[in-house]
């Protein structure tokens, strides 16, 4: 019977690749690790390319009237916490102190980028 | 038979997702698979009836064809709402209005998830 060769997903990871501002995309993307937290179903959260730029402290979106979803990253930061890329970082001269200290940012080599992403079920790209 | 997840964030004519999605979802189907596909933000743009092209291959033609094919076709609620679509009755017949709550229950029931966009 060929459906029990196949698992449920369980484990998802859910990969910021696009800026903060300029398109909904990451937005949608912490809407839907939302969604998933008030599930029961924790997702791991992964920021990598341009996604780093929406980790960066002292962002100040409203003053160009667009709105901010710091506190939503800060609220789905206590109960998950994220992960970036060093590289994606490194090669937008950013260091983890130009990060926001409340998301709780843990910084990834390549390496290791690549194991979470082996350790998931399924990957989610905004 | 498995069941497909398949999440679609991109619009028409923008790209060759909705096309793509299209032939994959028909593709697994003929397989003996259980497909769903939720359009989300962008996404619920396939769905809108009253689309026109010359050759009746819209993307919401084609969404209607997979229908009928048994394939669930769900559209997230709020992304339809911020679009100014109403969702009960701007879709193509048989697209279900869903929410990311009932996306990330799917997400446990099926047994692989592929997203384009």
């Amino acid at each position: 019977m060929r459906r029990a060769e196949y698992n449920m997903v369980n484990k998802v990871l859910l990969v910021i690749k696009s800026p903060p501002y300029g398109g909904g995309r990451a937005a949608e993307g912490l809407r839907m690790a939302t969604a998933m937290i008030a599930m029961d179903m924790l997702p791991q959260m992964l920021f990598i390319d341009d996604g780093v730029y929406c980790l960066l402290k002292d962002q100040n979106p409203e003053a160009a009237g667009l709105a901010s979803f710091q506190e939503r990253l800060r609220t789905i930061a206590d109960l998950i916490g994220f992960a970036a890329s060093s590289d994606s970082m490194h090669k937008r001269t950013l260091k983890p102190d130009d990060l926001n200290l409340n998301h709780k940012v843990k910084t990834l080599s390549l390496d290791e980028t690549a194991q979470l992403f082996s350790q998931n079920d399924a990957v989610i790209t905004f | 038979m498995g069941k497909l997840l398949i999440i679609l964030f991109t619009p028409p004519w923008q790209s060759e997702n909705a096309d793509t999605v299209f032939e994959f979802a028909n593709a697994a189907i003929e397989e003996g698979h259980e497909v769903t596909i939720f359009c989300d933000i962008d996404a619920t743009y396939n769905l809108m009836k009253g689309q026109l092209q010359p050759s009746q291959t819209t993307p919401a033609g084609k969404m209607t064809q997979l229908i009928k094919q048994g394939a669930h076709i769900l559209a997230c609620r709020e992304s339809a709402r911020l679009r100014g679509i109403d969702a009960k009755t701007g879709f193509i017949e048989g697209a279900v209005e869903s929410s990311l709550g009932r996306l990330t229950e799917l997400m446990e029931k099926h047994d692989r998830i592929v997203a384009f966009g």
